[in-house]
């Protein structure tokens, strides 16, 4: 297919990354609430905190270096990047498809997390600091399980490339699923609940400074850079799901072909997948108390044995 | 032939059963371990269901009501009303193995479990290849959860998840057993979770706790 | 009603007549047991003159008529025993209903599991009698209801239920590799089993009988399975660790020898060579504890374990007079351990201590009962005349003619048992008392049931008779069909 279309469509799934992460984290937030029994913030209401954001002043403290002012471009950056890499409304690769493959991908996003680690380090913070060192705990302890997931998956497909991988799962058997993919997909799970800072593994509401995880990184930054960190997050969990929903669990509903109403299909598609997940997170997260910080590593461990046990599991052929 | 649909339900039932065994390896409190018992053998009873259905043995459709009735309903209740509330209230807070290691032991045990039962099967079978190595996986993490617990009510529940995942292996090599045989079967199992009950509030008695780990007055 | 059921019915009827009218349960149980002893006798004719006896449910061939002789005498005893010993036991007085309701009651479920087991012909059938002995002595060994007891209770229930859980697992490994022998056979019947057994798969059968050895191997005592036996027997009361000592490690070890021979047909010196492992080790841990004994029933459960590796060995000689050993062995084993249960019961009611320092002047100040341990202690070591010394040496003599090593290693195990047995049980008879101990009333049945023992200790070692020698030999043919 033409190039040009294929770099248009790439450039369309990264705007909607970008216009779309907000929304997901208020329908999160909302659904919350109502189970709460609370009314809850309004869907937009991200959208408003980014722009309130943006308009504002920054303040920074006379110990920090460049890592710290470049921190929030590259949380930003990062998901962007691997948004080129996976399917988000396409079944077919696009323009810069071939950059790199899942593990490249799972590296970038780990790259972000990297920067925001040293720059909540970098204002001496005694809080930024704490949090950094946990965040970086529960990194090194997520990144196996994502290795063995990435290689089972690949394993299957027969290639690290995800749109490969998805092609190959979406014309299998259809509507089957086999016990390596079941176990992978909850190791999976685990891990996004990690990354992405939800519980069990943290509370993202939580504004208790000793007790933050993930939320950690936002402590120091104010004005745009604040909101670029904010925005990176959210894009964070996003990416995270996308790669589970499109990738792993639920591979059809893309575009199969460049015409514009499949790809206008593709969009409504996704949201409602998006929303699937929003709800089973929302479900999750009303249901589960927040681990305490060292239980946290029987929780990723039990998730590398769960990944573990997909590999020996697709090895014996059931 | 068997239909590959319905095999690969099976496998998410019996990988879902697998990840219960794994689940009360690290479940901490006393009831805890007990529920998720009652939920591994409820999946049993669908699988022992599923598989009569695709074999057509009525034997296994009383297999499996005879679990929902026995092990999901009966055994739970049974250990929850002859153990008092405030042991089954408790915590276990040490293990002999910490979590993440018991985690490792037994993702190896499972493991091996696979790999051995592949030297076993038959070719052809197919519902033992996918039933057999699960159900011995099952059976010794169960017998590790047994052996690397302090607390008396987990030990229990690793013997009863042990019984669970023989039982999972022998449904699809159809038991040899009379029918009168199978309720002896579940009978025994039953009287055999009530008489552990007793004995778990024998020792509260006797020692004021349930560490039975601690019992070691009997030495050499 | 056939045979089998009688010998099945009148313990389960005992059973609930002792619930009702527990002051008598004593006697009527002692009643009861003869007549359970009776009818096994009358089986074994039965089986002597036709081969086998089926009926129903029920098979019985030379093997089980054996076993049944066997573990009818040690309950009829065991009956005769308890109603002495819990008489003294509750210090004189008629005991308290609820106690001997309980007793009772547990002891002829007890009774009936053990006579159920050899009478079944289904492995499955068979694991489901063996869970109901172990089910239904558990509360038999806490019955003194002390931290002691029940830490043994404990043990024993979950260790045995484990090994219970494996023995299922072989089970169920066997049908599947009998489903797909060379003749399939959907079943678990022994005797069609044994005529097909040499069609298994070996790989199959390597793993059947792995999990056999260990689980079923738990309840009979094997090492290092053993753990909860010295603690289960130590603990128990006397007659019901003669019961277990003498007749469920026993059935176990029958139940052992039923899978071992389907195994042997495929696997051949592989079977042996883990039989002979297992009873190896457990001689060598038994002699290792014996050494060390402080308490005189924990050094007769360390025996039990003792003899029943020596059984495991002789089961790996594999001759036909091994295997003739090994049954007379286990007979003679279960009869010489009760009637030592049933001696240190007495002690233990007069001089109120187990410790072995704790007893002295046996001989002086309970006479007949300090002659019968005496009496069982040189039997239990393998002195003549006594049935363990015929055993014992045919055991060894078979076993010089195919595993010499593993021959001249029994014996040289065996005469270190002897010695320590005798270090420890030299000063409880011989020595002279420092202070007289309390006066405690020694009942007349308990002299009974040790006078009985005694005769079958001894017997078998002077002479055969006739039909007791056929029957054996019936056995052995069916294990080794010949």
């Amino acid at each position: 297919m033409p190039i040009l279309t294929r770099l248009f469509l790439n450039l369309l799934e990264v705007l909607i990354v970008l216009l779309c992460s907000p929304l997901l984290k208020g329908v999160i937030s909302r659904l919350k609430a109502l189970v709460q029994s609370r009314r809850g913030p309004g869907i937009w209401q991200p959208y408003f905190d980014l722009y309130k954001l943006f308009r504002k002043d920054e303040v920074i403290s006379e110990d920090a270096s460049w890592v710290f002012r470049v921190t929030p471009l590259v949380v930003f950056a990062a998901p962007l990047v691997v948004t080129l890499l996976i399917p988000v409304i396409t079944g077919y690769p696009l323009f810069w498809a071939f950059l790199g493959d899942m593990l490249g991908g799972g590296f970038i996003l780990s790259l972000g997390g990297f920067f925001a680690a040293l720059a909540a380090i970098d204002t001496a913070s005694p809080y930024g600091a704490m949090g950094s060192s946990r965040t970086r705990m529960v990194a090194f302890l997520a990144e196996p399980v994502l290795m063995c997931v990435f290689f089972t998956v690949s394993l299957v497909a027969g290639a690290t490339i995800p749109y490969i991988v998805n092609h190959a799962w979406y014309t299998g058997e259809k509507a089957v699923i086999y016990p390596s993919h079941l176990l992978v997909m909850i190791a999976f799970l685990m891990v996004i609940l990690a990354e992405a800072g939800r519980i069990p593994v943290d509370n993202p509401d939580a504004h208790f400074e000793l007790a933050m995880i993930d939320e950690s990184k936002t402590i120091e930054y104010s004005g745009k850079s604040l909101a670029l960190v904010k925005w990176g997050g959210y894009m964070k969990l996003f990416v995270l799901l996308c790669i589970f929903l499109n990738v792993l669990v639920t591979p059809w509903g893309l575009a199969a072909s460049t015409g514009a109403r499949d790809v206008l299909l593709a969009v409504p598609a996704l949201m409602l997948k998006m929303l699937v997940a929003a709800v089973l997170i929302v479900v999750i997260e009303s249901t589960f108390a927040k681990l305490r910080l060292f239980r946290v590593a029987e929780f990723l461990g039990a998730a590398l044995v769960i990944s573990l046990l997909g590999i020996v599991t697709f090895f014996i052929g059931i | 032939m068997v239909d590959p649909v319905f095999l690969r339900v099976l496998g998410v039932c019996g990988a879902l059963f697998l990840l219960a065994a794994l689940a009360i390896l690290t479940a901490r409190q006393m009831r805890g371990c007990i529920r998720l018992y009652a939920g591994q053998s409820f999946l049993l009873a669908v699988l022992a269901a599923l598989v009569g259905f695709l074999t057509g043995s009525a034997h296994l459709y009383l297999v499996a009501a005879l679990t929902l009735l026995v092990k999901t309903l009966l055994i739970p209740y049974l250990l929850g009303w002859v153990i008092h509330d405030t042991i089954l209230e408790k915590r276990e807070i040490e293990f002999v193995v910490n979590i993440p290691g018991s985690l490792f032991i037994s993702g190896l045990l499972a493991a091996l479990a696979f790999f051995a039962s592949k030297a076993v099967v038959f070719p052809g079978d197919v519902l033992t290849k996918l039933l057999l190595p699960l159900g011995t996986a099952v059976t010794l993490i169960g017998l590790y959860v047994m052996v690397s617990r302090k607390e008396a009510v987990p030990q229990v529940t690793g013997l009863l998840v042990a019984e669970n995942g023989v039982l999972l292996a022998a449904v699809p090599t159809a038991f040899g057993l009379p029918l009168i045989a199978e309720f002896g079967l579940f009978f025994d199992l039953l009287v055999g979770a009530l008489l552990m009950g007793v004995l778990v509030m024998r020792v509260h008695r006797q020692t004021e706790s349930t560490a039975v780990h601690e019992l070691c007055q009997l030495k050499e | 009603m056939s045979i089998p059921a009688m010998i099945l019915v009148t313990p389960l009827v005992t059973a609930g007549l002792s619930l009702l009218a527990p002051n008598f349960a004593g006697p009527l149980t002692a009643a009861a047991q003869l007549l359970t002893l009776a009818f096994c006798g009358l089986l074994a004719q039965r089986v002597a003159a036709a081969g086998v006896s089926a009926a129903g449910w029920f098979y019985a061939d030379a093997v089980s008529a054996f076993m049944l002789l066997t573990l009818s005498l040690v309950t009829c005893t065991a009956a005769f025993y308890s109603a002495g010993y819990l008489k003294a036991a509750s210090g004189g007085a008629a005991g308290r209903a609820r106690d001997l309701r309980r007793y009772y009651g547990q002891f002829n479920l007890f009774a009936f599991a053990l006579l159920l087991t050899p009478l079944l012909s289904n492995l499955g059938l068979v694991w489901i009698a063996l869970e109901l002995t172990t089910l239904a002595s558990v509360l038999l060994v806490g019955y003194e209801n002390n931290a002691r007891a029940v830490e043994a209770a404990w043990k024993y229930l979950i260790i045995s239920t484990a090994g219970a859980v494996l023995g299922l697992w072989g089970t169920v490994l066997l049908y599947y590799a009998a489903a797909h022998g060379s003749v399939p056979y959907a079943g678990l019947d022994w005797p069609a089993l044994s005529r097909l057994a040499g069609g298994f798969d070996p790989r199959v059968m390597k793993l059947v009988l792995l999990l056999v050895l260990i689980g079923y191997g738990t309840k009979a005592g094997l090492a290092p399975m053993h753990t909860w036996l010295p603690d289960a027997h130590g603990e128990a009361p006397s007659p019901v660790s003669a019961l277990l000592s003498g007749a469920k490690t026993s059935v176990s070890f029958y139940v052992v020898l039923r899978f071992y021979f389907l195994v042997l047909a495929t696997l051949g010196p592989l079977a042996q060579k883990f039989m002979l492992l297992f009873g190896l080790l457990s001689i060598v841990v038994a002699a290792a504890f014996i050494l060390q004994q402080r308490d005189y029933k924990r050094l007769l459960a360390y025996s039990t374990v003792e003899h029943m590796g020596i059984a495991g060995i002789g089961t790996g000689f594999g001759t036909p007079l091994a295997i003739y050993g090994v049954l007379l062995h286990i007979f003679s084993h279960a009869l010489t351990k009760s009637l030592l249960f049933y001696a240190a019961g007495n002690i233990s009611l007069k001089y109120r201590t187990r410790e072995i320092t704790g007893v002295s002047g046996l001989l002086k100040n309970l006479p007949f009962t300090g002659a019968a341990f005496l009496a069982g202690v040189l039997a239990v070591t393998g002195l003549p005349p006594s049935g363990i010394f015929v055993s014992k040496f045919s055991i060894l003599m078979a076993g010089f003619r195919t595993f010499p090593p593993a021959a001249v290693f029994l014996l040289v195990i065996v005469a270190v048992i002897f010695f320590g047995f005798l270090r420890s049980v030299n000063p409880m008879l011989f020595s002279r008392p420092a202070e007289p101990p309390p006066e405690a009333k020694i009942s007349r049945w308990t002299a009974w049931a040790m006078a009985v023992s005694l005769i079958f200790v001894i017997g078998p070692g002077l002479f055969t008779p006739w039909p007791f020698a056929r029957l054996l030999d019936s056995a052995v043919a069916v294990f080794l069909g010949r």
